[in-house]
């Protein structure tokens, strides 16, 4: 089997694009991680890009804005695991040698809806009952504050990380600095959700170039390798622990054994935190934390940048912003550049290993829908 | 493997609520969200009749349906959860 490797990334800004075509904005990741990469358009052998609420034809129409044709392009659709379904088969078609030179692309426009709820499926058990996506999320951390103590304060910590990481991330939505008290002051969503823990709704584009390792090295020294690109869905588990986000864990499971590594091998994670529990939940399963004490990493500042294992150094979701099919190539362009020694203000010391993760979900009886773990060493 | 009707014991308990204060048009907010677990191992989520005097994790709850100006004649929009909270206690013993 061929080894991938992401050869060059790029992204727009995320936020507010009002009025802006879907493939123009499409279009300006795709040049940056192109020019990135150090390649022509021509070299692109495929295309595969991750879209939720964009229509018809996603990658075509960012394509069309270079004229290319001819050549395969798939668009996918795994509501917020989009993205990072898009590289996943990307990965496969260059480690399969069906393409040699293959783009991942996301893009996505919100601006369209407003701030409000994602649509869903209005026939779902649990929608038909009032459940939204924070609301799903705010029955996990009730939950969980009830099981080991935490408070609405420390779940406000996870928000003030990420708008701090953020600050020195030019492509974020949010940069400026928020404390525990404007987490708590921001109005009530669901509780204790605030509107300050929930992410916004963003417009954003970003893509990757993955190619072979052979490839790699004709353009460059430090190739950043793709050790493992895990794509799984969840299962039916209407009776589950809500602590215990299992569809992340099955895919940790089989990415940590691909990719040959133990949590104290990450140098970096970008994780799914659309709700500011989530990042906890995950700092236990990605095994940096004990169950129940995900909060002592924020009191300690482990994961800020300049900590010892930085999570969303980007900002993540959160902060970043969550433009839904380009948050998982986004990631994986924070991955890249971290990895290269390209991330400017936030650069991490010489990190070795990046660990990128997205879920998707609102299906009543799944913890998730879909859910992609992606591992990236130098 | 779905949902399913089942036959519920009476006496459940929450095992997670929220308030939601944004919904979607159909369902004014705010509204009370429970999750509550019955014997034999029964997960029923719905929204909360009577949630106003406060709702806490490990409360009992009973399954009930929609009153008659929410209901749509669907068992899955209409089921629905009651706290028995302060107005009305189980053997005199009011829940935390």
């Amino acid at each position: 089997m061929t080894q991938a490797v992401i050869l060059g990334a790029g992204m727009t800004s995320f936020g507010k694009h009002v009025g802006r075509p879907l493939g123009d904005l499409g279009a300006e990741a795709v040049s940056a991680a192109v020019e990135s990469a150090g390649v022509d358009l021509s070299d692109i052998e495929a295309v595969v890009c991750g879209n939720v609420l964009g229509g018809m034809l996603p990658g075509q129409r960012v394509l069309r804005e270079f004229g290319m044709s001819d050549i395969p392009v798939t668009n996918v659709e795994n509501a917020c695991a989009s993205g990072g379904t898009a590289l996943h088969h990307a990965v496969r078609m260059v480690e399969h040698g069906e393409a040699e030179c293959v783009l991942a692309l996301g893009v996505e426009i919100l601006s369209v809806l407003g701030s409000g709820l994602l649509p869903q499926d209005p026939g779902d058990v649990e929608v038909l009952q009032g459940i939204n996506l924070p609301a799903s999320y705010a029955l996990r951390a009730r939950r969980y504050m009830h099981d080991y103590g935490l408070t609405p304060e420390q779940l406000a910590l996870i928000p003030v990380k990420s708008h701090q990481n953020a600050a020195s991330n030019p492509y974020a939505q949010f940069r400026q600095p928020w404390s525990v008290e404007d987490v708590m002051n921001s109005k009530m969503i669901s509780d204790p959700l605030t509107l300050f823990m929930c992410c916004p709704n963003s417009d954003g584009a970003a893509a990757v170039v993955v190619t072979s390792d052979a490839r790699a090295r004709r353009h460059t020294l430090h190739p950043v390798f793709v050790t493992a690109s895990v794509l799984v869905s969840g299962h039916f588990n209407p009776v589950r622990d809500l602590k215990v986000p299992e569809t992340t864990v099955t895919a940790r499971d089989k990415a940590y054994q691909v990719a040959g590594v133990a949590p104290h091998d990450l140098d970096l994670i970008e994780c799914h935190d659309p709700f500011a529990i989530a990042e906890l939940l995950y700092y236990e399963v990605f095994g940096i934390a004990e169950p129940g004490r995900g909060v002592d990493l924020l009191l300690e500042g482990a994961t800020k940048l300049g900590g010892r294992i930085p999570v969303n150094p980007s900002g993540g979701l959160l902060a970043r912003g969550h433009p839904l099919g380009a948050t998982g190539i986004a990631q994986v362009a924070e991955a890249f550049w971290q990895l290269r020694g390209e991330a400017g203000a936030r650069q991490i010391d010489s990190p070795r290993t990046a660990l990128t993760h997205v879920t998707g979900g609102g299906i009543s009886g799944y913890d998730n829908g879909a859910c992609t773990v992606h591992i990236f060493t130098t | 493997m779905d949902f399913t009707e089942a036959l519920v014991e009476p006496i459940g308990e929450l095992y997670s609520y929220t308030v939601v204060r944004l919904g979607r048009p159909e369902i004014p907010a705010p509204y009370a969200i429970g999750v509550a677990d019955f014997p034999d191992s029964v997960r029923v989520v719905a929204r909360i009749l009577d949630w106003e005097d406060g709702l806490a994790i490990g409360q009992a709850v009973v399954a009930s349906t929609a009153p008659a100006d929410e209901a749509r004649g669907d068992a899955r929009s209409d089921l629905r959860l009651r706290a028995l909270g302060a107005r009305s206690t189980i053997g005199g013993e009011a829940p935390r």
